[in-house]
């Protein structure tokens, strides 16, 4: 498992399932990782940072032929789409769990993607653009506003939106070095910018001669394009519409040749979607399709990477009940910044249909080096209310204590009337306010009054802040609704 | 002693383990330094972050906290949520403004942020002015 923390804890789970040895590995810097006790072996690797670890080819080959591994699963991040990577695992006589180093490379040039996925599903406006003339050109011709997309790009990390040519010449700019830096490469394209869309991804199984689908996930709470909460099934979609999306995806990553586990991404605005990117991936998010489905998606994938093929049929997918998954992220619920740090005490929440996937514990501390991400908290009702509710009790009694996370917002948002009514777009987290309870504000003022031994401190022992690039000089108007609020008096 | 917490006055002392909040005499267990119970009610402090104001994580929710407001404190105010320069002005005093309205623009963090009125009412008057620098808890606009 060429990977660290809760997907390592979550793909050995299934591995022990099957009777097969988890073995892992781990950076100086994850000495302490719950993952690690989750494998039956586990070799350090040395460094810290991901280009001196969990990016390092050469490192994790020597591993795993040391500990006489015979599959490698990326997880996801990392080297989890890299088709240099899938083809050394090969060269080197390991079966990658993942799709084949052409799909990887078909699927990784956005660009290419998106040519192949326009034969078959409706695309935004758009192409790869090599100067600034074509790239004026291209968004004359298309109409502002646009958005620039690194073609190696993902995660949402490097995109701009230009509402003008003059936006659009100085993102060319910011947006070539950035892709530059992130993805080793400065292409770029442009696509027609769609504004307020919902942001929603078909969960696919292909296996070389079989594809089928698991059913939707709605992803349009983001920040910054970065995934918050998700939910299964959509609460936008009809089924006519879901049945159109869905034979869409299957007939792309068939087009693709796909065989793995991967998902189909769409904007969805006013009733029509619109081809975004593959994922070709185990996902964050994919939980709450199991949680639906009843199927192991990683178990799935193993059987597809040792060609015994997927041993379900679309028939056989029966989707009940709903799943809400919240991302809680080791972050200042107020400026969004990563907040690595102790935990001094974690309690997850006890409770039927309440599934949690991560690797804290009580007393550990969080490396600066990695994605703040700390735990999913995945819950499951026989409808969407019922999710809900569940997800805000265990919300509550979820306890995290020595660092800030994104609980709070996550009880603002599944508070907030737009997500209670399904009604929201990728736009939601812009118009959030803070909510609290009434309660805990006569408690808090106690608490403010009672003396403090303990000390709630960011760690800065470490010289290395948190990916500072991803995060500097950026706010939402979350910060401010939550501060205004704060500046108002009675 | 008066306390703001999310924008909502307390009068609270604490002796031993009573609390006397708003004149209400409240019976507090204090067991654990992080841990207190009102009634039937466990409040866990998962994080704080002193400062003027300081930020405190309770059961999950946010609370913005603020000790030792005097009581004379205006009521009705606009604090800038953080120190920048003021961008731009949409207000003068008596206009009868709407919960939402954008109020203030302020550049902070090469950023413009909207600073919106949460509320409902007419505008008494207004602190600053266009390219002026403020400091985050500055008031900029009070209202009737």
């Amino acid at each position: 498992m060429a990977n660290r923390g809760e997907i390592v804890l979550r793909v050995a789970r299934t591995c022990t399932k099957l009777n097969l040895e988890p073995c892992g590995i781990f950076s100086d810097a994850d000495a302490n990782s719950l993952h690690i006790k989750y494998c039956k072996e586990a070799v350090g690797i040395g460094g810290r940072l991901p280009s001196e670890s969990y990016l390092r080819m050469d490192k994790i080959i020597d591993a795993a032929k040391k500990m006489g591994c015979e599959l490698i699963h990326p997880g996801y991040g990392f080297l989890a789409e890299s088709s240099e990577f899938s083809e050394l695992c090969a060269r080197e006589g390991f079966i990658f769990v993942g799709p084949s180093p052409a799909a990887l490379r078909l699927s990784g040039d956005k660009a290419k993607a998106r040519e192949v996925a326009s034969e078959i599903a409706p695309i935004l406006r758009g192409r790869e653009i090599s100067t600034e003339t074509e790239a004026l050109n291209l968004a004359e011709k298309i109409g502002y506003p646009v958005i620039l997309k690194a073609v190696k790009g993902g995660g949402g990390r490097g995109l701009r939106i230009a509402r003008s040519p003059k936006e659009l010449s100085s993102a060319l700019t910011s947006s070539k070095n950035e892709a530059r830096m992130s993805f080793g490469s400065d292409r770029l394209y442009i696509e027609k910018y769609l504004e307020d869309p919902r942001h929603i991804e078909v969960q696919i199984l292909g296996d070389g001669s079989n594809v089928i689908h698991l059913g939707e996930r709605e992803c349009s709470v983001q920040r910054r394009h970065q995934k918050l909460i998700e939910e299964t099934p959509s609460p936008a979609l009809t089924s006519a519409i879901r049945q159109k999306m869905t034979d869409t995806a299957m007939e792309i990553m068939k087009k693709m040749q796909y065989n793995n586990a991967g998902t189909v991404e769409f904007l969805f605005k006013e009733g029509r979607f619109f081809f975004m990117e593959v994922n070709a991936r185990i996902q964050v998010e994919h939980p709450i399709t199991e949680q639906v489905t009843g199927v192991d998606i990683v178990e799935q994938q193993l059987r597809i990477a040792t060609s015994q093929g997927i041993d379900l049929t679309q028939k056989a997918i029966r989707t009940r009940g709903h799943a809400i998954e919240c991302r809680i992220n080791a972050e200042h619920p107020i400026s969004f910044v990563p907040f690595p740090g102790t935990v001094r005490k974690f309690v997850p929440p006890e409770d039927k249909d309440v599934r949690m996937d991560t690797a804290l514990y009580s007393g550990y501390t969080i490396p600066p080096f990695y994605d703040s991400l700390i735990a999913k908290l995945i819950c499951f009702g026989e409808d969407r209310d019922l999710a809900i509710a569940k997800m805000k009790k265990s919300l509550i009694h979820l306890r995290i204590s020595g660092i800030p996370t994104t609980i709070p917002f996550h009880l603002s948002a599944l508070n907030d009337e737009r997500f209670v009514s399904g009604n929201y777009s990728t736009s939601f987290v812009d118009k959030l306010q803070l909510f609290s309870s009434k309660d805990g504000e006569l408690a808090a003022a106690i608490f403010a009054l009672l003396p403090r031994k303990l000390q709630f401190l960011k760690d800065e022992s470490t010289e290395d802040p948190w990916m500072r690039s991803r995060f500097d000089g950026i706010r939402s108007n979350y910060v401010l609704q939550h501060n205004l609020q704060s500046g108002w008096a009675k | 002693m008066k306390i703001e917490v999310n924008g909502n006055f307390y009068n609270v002392e604490v002796t031993g383990n009573k609390a006397i909040v708003d004149g209400k005499q409240i019976d507090l267990k204090l067991d654990k330094e992080e841990e207190i119970v009102i009634g039937e009610n466990h409040y866990f402090l998962d994080f704080f972050e002193e400062g003027e104001t300081s930020l405190m994580i309770i059961n999950g929710f946010s609370y913005l906290v603020t000790k030792g407001v005097l009581d004379n404190a205006p009521f009705g105010e606009l604090k800038a949520p953080i120190g920048g320069q003021i961008m731009d002005v949409f207000a003068t005093a008596g206009d009868d403004i709407v919960r939402g309205q954008v109020l203030v623009t302020l550049e902070a963090m090469k950023m413009e942020n909207q600073v919106k009125s949460t509320v409902k009412g007419r505008i008494k008057a207004v602190k600053v002015k266009k390219g002026q620098l403020v400091k985050g808890g500055e008031v900029l606009i009070t209202f009737e």
